[in-house]
């Protein structure tokens, strides 16, 4: 398990762990979102609270600042436009109102008149709103904010008009608010740490705010986040946005109603840090409890998986593997129960065993095979050897080891049929059982080897003691033999002999015995006659090779014994016809001419008969010397010169000039073109003979050429064989033995050369014969 | 002086035809039938050339012709072996033996006094 990878069992059940894990994380974020709302909306309401209280502390101000004014207006001191009375006035009640900043009356015309705190000079507040405001409505009017122009702080100002009873604003009394007390309406509202009170009017001026309030109240500030939130949300609503200070808050928003259209709103900021910080603490918390949690369970996969899983299913793999290496005694040792796992390694271990026993089995069966296999190899060799020996004296001894081998016995034997006796031409036998090596007796009835001779077919006896038929059974019985097998030795349906195999023990031989010995008895019986047939062939042979030898001798001396007389006759006869003994009258002349001629014809038939048997006898050599081709045509010209004149035909012969000098037999080959050349004088009567030689490709191309009949394409083959002339009749009138062109024939490819012929109709006959121009070894006969 | 040739030669008809041949050309002619004899003849009448036939009885022509090049005293003189046709080689075989020349069997008297010419003209 060394190796990390997605299939391992370990890493999947960690997967296991944490898809678990995945559900209680989902879980736990959603509970953390809904307590983030749940917060949301309780700082909402705690905004709210305070929006709701501060708006209605305003409502409430500006109502009483309303009636204030209203109270104001009705004083005579203001009534009568008594400036110095109603300054005393105004700063006697402003002492009873701290928040606000100052209380005062404006002329129409806007000067004012009188104000609870003193100033100096004129000043005028005709460009206010809230004057505008009230001379335009005649009523109560809010102003917007401003900084006091006595005050000097930043306050919203209310003014009311003093309305003359014909309907004449004679003056507008104002009440300065002090903002500041919005600041400390903020301070005591109970807002979490870090909260704000913003107050800022419709042109995003800000007129409190909530802490730090010198540092923002009357700055304009259009661009801030939070005010632009405030806008989008028709100035009232809740928005989370970075506030003025740039923490992001949750917003609440609304406007103050009793300022009417005057677009001032009320914000009140929480941090979001506070609204969700405990929201997010408990989250954080959770989390880290959950992953503690899940380290502890991946943990316990992890060695929980080894101890329960991973140890067993290892131990299942190690068992495969030894299995699957061959090792069938591999099995898981782990106890079985009930888990899936024991049971897949109780399974295991069955297959295992089963597996095993399986195969035990089969390699009994193969060794048992393979006994067989050897046993019927050794047969089947045996039988190899019985079938190329033709020697007995080899194929006896090694029939009789191959049993020996295959087969208890106590004795084993071959009987053959010699003419009308039968002998044991095999016996081996074990003490103290004889062996009848060599014995020969006389074919007789009722004998169990008579009988397997006579019916082709085996004998098992299983115990002679029972089952005892013949004589000479009786006979082996009373040696001690008690069971014993013969088949007969059958060689193209006939019995040549019987095998048989004895044993002292009965019940040695069976059936399967006699399948396995049929086919090596069929061979022995083949391997007999074979030896058989060929001691006659080889007898024949050595009759037909003495004969040849005879032949041959006798071709031999009655060559030499014909040719002595003959040698003497045509002796005798050139010296008479010279004239050695005297002078020969013209009509003897003539004769012995004849006579010579005759003569001369009858040793060309005794050598061609010599040279033909010598053929057959494979005992023509060539006598192998340089000699010159042309030499070869010319002897051949000379010889047939005086012929072709006879009968008044040309003779052309054309030698290439630039012949080599060749190697081969001289003699034979000018005898072979003297032939061709003779041949064709002998049967063309009339026209010409040409022969033509050159040479090419190291090889001599000899062409003799006739006019003569020609050859029809039938027997252009059968000319070069034996005794053949195209017309039997031909012998008769032109002469020859036939032998000529056989003779040529064998002499070119003993050269290693070929010999053929051309025959066109109407055209004559044209003999090729190619030999090499250097022959260095006599060709083997073919 | 007339030269002298041997002829060895066991027909009677074959050393008649060279006698009358060869006599009558002008040549002195002495004669042995086996090839001892001939051995002996060439040692003891020294000859000026031999006929040597190859078939003969006891000792053939081959050995005769060795035994006659064998002796330094007689390798000098030459010998024409008489071959026969019957037996391809035998010209072979009698030039290795030593023999001058050949003529085949049957010879024509004609070509036989033109080869001895060659040697004794």
């Amino acid at each position: 398990m060394g190796r990390f990878s997605f299939s391992s069992l370990r890493i999947r059940l960690l997967l296991l762990v944490l898809l678990a894990v995945i559900p209680a994380l989902g879980l736990m974020l959603y509970t953390g979102l809904e307590q983030r709302r749940l917060a949301a909306v309780h700082a909402k309401k705690d905004a709210l609270r305070v929006l709701d209280h501060s708006v209605m502390q305003q409502d409430l101000l500006i109502a009483g600042a309303r009636q204030l004014l209203v109270a104001l207006v009705s004083l005579p001191e203001v009534r009568h436009l008594d400036s110095g009375g109603c300054n005393a006035l105004f700063f006697d009640i402003l002492g009873r109102y701290p928040f606000y900043a100052n209380l005062g009356a404006i002329a129409p015309n806007g000067d004012i008149f009188c104000s609870a705190l003193a100033f100096s000079g004129p000043v005028n507040a005709a460009e206010r709103a809230y004057f505008r405001r009230a001379m335009a409505t005649r009523d109560f009017a809010i102003g917007d904010y401003q900084v006091g122009k006595v005050t000097g702080k930043g306050t919203i100002n209310f003014g009311y008009p003093l309305v003359s009873g014909a309907g004449e604003v004679k003056a507008v009394v104002f009440a300065a608010l002090d903002l500041a007390w919005l600041n400390k309406l903020a301070a005591e509202a109970q807002l979490p740490q870090g909260s704000t009170f913003t107050v800022i009017d419709s042109n995003a001026t800000i007129l409190a705010r909530y802490p730090e309030p010198e540092k923002w109240v009357g700055q304009s500030t259009p661009e801030a986040p939070i005010f632009k939130a405030i806008r989008a949300e028709q100035w009232a609503g809740t928005a989370e946005a970075p506030g003025l200070d740039g923490v992001p808050r949750l917003y609440v928003f609304a406007p103050i109603h009793g300022l009417g259209g005057s677009g001032i709103v009320c914000a009140v900021g929480i941090p979001i840090a506070v609204v969700f910080g405990e929201v997010n603490r408990i989250l954080a918390r959770n989390l880290a409890l959950l992953g503690l949690v899940t380290l502890l369970a991946m943990g316990a996969a992890w060695f929980g998986g080894d101890l329960f899983i991973l140890r067993r299913v290892n131990a299942l793999v190690e068992a495969t593997k030894r299995l699957a290496a061959g090792d069938l005694s591999a099995r898981t040792g782990l106890p079985y129960g009930e888990g899936e796992l024991t049971q897949l390694a109780r399974a295991f271990d069955e297959m295992a065993e089963s597996l095993q026993r399986l195969t035990i089995e089969q390699a009994r069966l193969y060794e048992s095979a393979a006994q067989q296999a050897a046993r019927w190899e050794a047969l089947f060799r045996l039988a190899q050897l019985l079938s190329r020996s033709l020697e007995l004296d080899e194929v006896y001894p090694a029939f009789a080891e191959a049993v020996k081998a295959n087969l208890p016995y106590d004795r084993i034997g071959v009987v053959v049929q010699e003419g009308e006796r039968l002998v044991m031409a095999l016996s081996v036998a074990e003490p103290p059982l004889p062996s009848w090596q060599g014995a020969s007796w006389p074919q007789t009835e009722g004998t169990a080897v008579g009988w397997v001779l006579d019916h082709k077919t085996p004998r098992l006896v299983r115990d002679l003691t029972a089952e005892q038929t013949f004589s000479d059974e009786g006979f082996i019985a009373r040696e001690g033999v008690r069971s014993t097998l013969m088949l007969p030795l059958l060689a193209g349906g006939e019995a040549v002999g019987v095998f048989f195999v004895d044993s002292r023990t009965p019940e040695t031989y069976t059936e399967q015995d006699l399948e396995l010995l049929d086919p090596l008895a069929q061979q022995l019986a083949l391997a007999i006659q074979d030896a058989r047939l060929f001691r006659e062939i080889e007898d024949k042979s050595r009759q037909l090779e003495a004969a040849s030898r005879h032949k041959s001798q006798f071709l031999a001396n009655m060559s030499h014994e014909l040719r002595t007389p003959l040698n003497a006759i045509l002796g005798y006869t050139e010296l008479i016809l010279d004239e050695i003994y005297g002078e020969v009258p013209e009509t003897i002349q003539e004769v012995l001419e004849r006579v010579d001629k005759s003569g001369r014809h009858l040793l060309g038939l005794i050598n061609d008969v010599l040279d033909i048997s010598k053929i057959e006898a494979g005992e023509l050599k060539l006598s192998l010397n340089d000699y010159s081709m042309k030499e070869v045509v010319h002897t051949v010209f000379t010889s047939v010169e005086s012929l072709a004149a006879e009968k008044k035909l040309g003779l052309k012969v054309t030698v290439a000039p630039d012949l080599p000098r060749g190697r081969g037999d001289e003699r034979r080959l000018t005898q072979v073109l003297l032939n061709l050349v003779g041949n064709a004088i002998k049967f063309t009567e009339v026209g010409e003979v040409r022969v033509e030689v050159q040479a090419s490709d190291g090889a001599f191309l000899v062409a003799v050429a006739d006019t003569g009949p020609g050859i029809a394409p039938g027997d252009r083959q059968k000319i070069f064989e034996e005794f053949q002339q195209v017309d039997s009749s031909t012998t008769k009138t032109k002469g020859g033995t036939g032998l000529g062109l056989a003779i040529a024939k064998r002499i070119i490819e003993l050269h290693g050369g070929r010999i053929w012929v051309d025959s066109p109709p109407g055209q004559g006959s044209t003999f090729w014969f190619t030999v090499p121009v250097h022959v260095e070894r006599q060709a083997e006969r073919t | 002086m007339s030269k002298r040739i041997l002829i060895v030669e066991d027909q009677e008809d074959n050393r008649r035809i060279v006698r009358d041949l060869l006599t009558r050309a002008g040549y002195e002619m002495i004669e042995a039938v086996n090839g001892e004899e001939g051995v002996a003849m060439a040692q003891t009448e020294r000859p000026d050339l031999i006929l040597m036939d190859i078939q003969l009885p006891g000792i053939d022509g081959y050995e005769a012709t060795r035994r006659i090049k064998g002796n330094p005293v007689l390798a000098h003189i030459p010998i024409i072996a008489v071959t026969s046709y019957a037996l391809s080689g035998d010209d072979v075989k009698a030039l290795e033996a030593g023999c001058d020349a050949y003529v085949t069997k049957p010879f024509s008297p004609r070509l036989l006094l033109a080869k001895v010419r060659e040697y004794l003209p």
